[in-house]
């Protein structure tokens, strides 16, 4: 240590000794470092709660992406369920006729097609499935009918969760399976970030190797649409 | 700053209002002082711990190392200061342009003690070069631990520590020749 060093340590030892310090808190700052310790837990709180939201719908934006086994194909029930490995918008069919083949899926973990639209316009055919996009084009089909898929969440118990888009006025929507032992309760359409879309999310609640499911869709007066 | 021992409970997520009133008494008398020979103002330095210390005490939850309290009031007031030099240099230059009346009372410095002619000359360097120089030869701190404090390398801090060294030398020649 040279010389400027050791005076300059005497000097700040002597600057900091020779003033005074209250040793007792301010009542003022401790209010202020109270105040600023809630206004964190509240801010973290609020930041979680949007984040969790923004994380909720674009969990439900993306999931039909993220499944490893989709349904091949939207065909009307009065039509053979397809197996096709790349469904083309099939002819022109109405609902509550359309029905989700899920019996037939590609090998495991290689999903090629998130679904198909079953009416007109097949605006939505072929999304990518490693892709981030829902839907190609997302916005509503031109009468505003919906489109419905279907996947495996979980290849091992079979279950099978069905998904939908659709137009702002359905309230509620109707799954059927064609045996019967798994009809599931009606399941509300539920408002999705985009005005003119509703988004229901179904599942079944046991191993559903078949097939088929139909679907009804009711308005808010319980008017039954697309019929 | 000293005191590594923790006045709180290892359990405790925030500190209730009597920890905090002896956090206050066990920490921020000497962040005062160290304010103090940063800033060469005791007003200043009060308010600069003092921020410090509420800043301190709001992150008091996420801190990973309670027991280290001192080190991050330490760093805090030190890059209160820092940054708020950069601040003061900004309003500095428009009370310049509009006025000297209220510039000459901000900048006045209190003047005791014997060596006088180095602590103007240390008012004269760079904000870090000066809380370099006051954490290593004040607070005794390592050279890595200096680095932590000022979030810079090590090899910053033995820059600005020989370029604060010179700049004072040079000061003090200066002084002497005339």
């Amino acid at each position: 240590m040279n010389d400027l060093e050791r005076d300059l340590g005497a000097l700040f030892r002597e600057k900091a000794g020779s003033i005074d310090t209250a040793p007792l808190a301010p009542t003022k700052v401790l209010r202020r470092a109270r105040l600023r310790q809630r206004g964190i837990v509240v801010a973290g709180t609020v930041g979680t709660v949007v984040a969790s939201m923004l994380l909720g719908v674009a969990i439900g934006q993306l999931r039909g992406p993220s499944v490893s086994h989709l349904a091949t194909a939207i065909t009307p029930t009065t039509a053979t369920p397809t197996t096709a490995a790349t469904p083309s918008p099939s002819e022109p069919s109405s609902f509550p006729s359309a029905a989700v083949e899920v019996s037939s899926f590609r090998e495991q973990g290689r999903a090629i097609t998130l679904f198909a639209w079953v009416n007109e316009g097949g605006f939505c055919v072929g999304v990518q499935p490693s892709g981030n996009a829902f839907c190609d084009h997302p916005t509503p089909a031109p009468n505003d009918e919906p489109m419905v898929g279907a996947f495996r969440i979980d290849p091992a118990n079979s279950a099978v969760v069905v998904f939908g888009i659709t137009g702002p006025d359905v309230r509620t929507v109707k799954v059927a399976w064609p045996d019967g032992s798994r009809n599931q309760a009606s399941t509300t359409a539920g408002p999705s970030p985009f005005d003119r879309f509703r988004f229901f999310l179904w599942s079944t609640d046991a191993p559903a190797p078949v097939a088929e499911a139909t679907f009804e869709f009711f308005d808010a007066s319980g008017r039954q649409l697309f019929a | 700053m000293s005191g590594r021992t923790g006045v709180w409970g290892e359990s405790m997520a925030e500190p209730e209002p009597t920890a905090m009133a002896e956090l206050y008494s066990r920490y921020v008398p000497s962040g005062i002082r160290l304010a103090y020979l940063l800033t060469g103002d005791l007003q200043q330095a009060e308010d600069l711990a003092h921020e410090a210390f509420v800043r301190c005490l709001g992150r008091f939850g996420h801190l990973r190392a309670r027991e280290a309290f001192d080190s991050y009031l330490r760093r805090t007031i030190v890059n209160l200061h820092t940054s708020g030099i950069r601040h003061r240099y900004v309003e500095r230059r428009w009370l310049l342009r509009e006025g000297h009346r209220i510039a000459v009372v901000t900048a006045s410095m209190p003047d005791v003690g014997a060596r006088e002619d180095l602590w103007r000359a240390l008012a004269t360097l760079p904000a870090r070069q000066r809380a370099a120089l006051v954490l290593r030869y004040y607070e005794d701190l390592s050279e890595r631990d200096t680095a932590a404090a000022l979030r810079c390398s090590v090899a910053a801090v033995k820059s600005l520590v020989a370029r604060g060294s010179d700049a004072l030398r040079a000061v003090l020649v200066e002084g002497s020749d005339r």
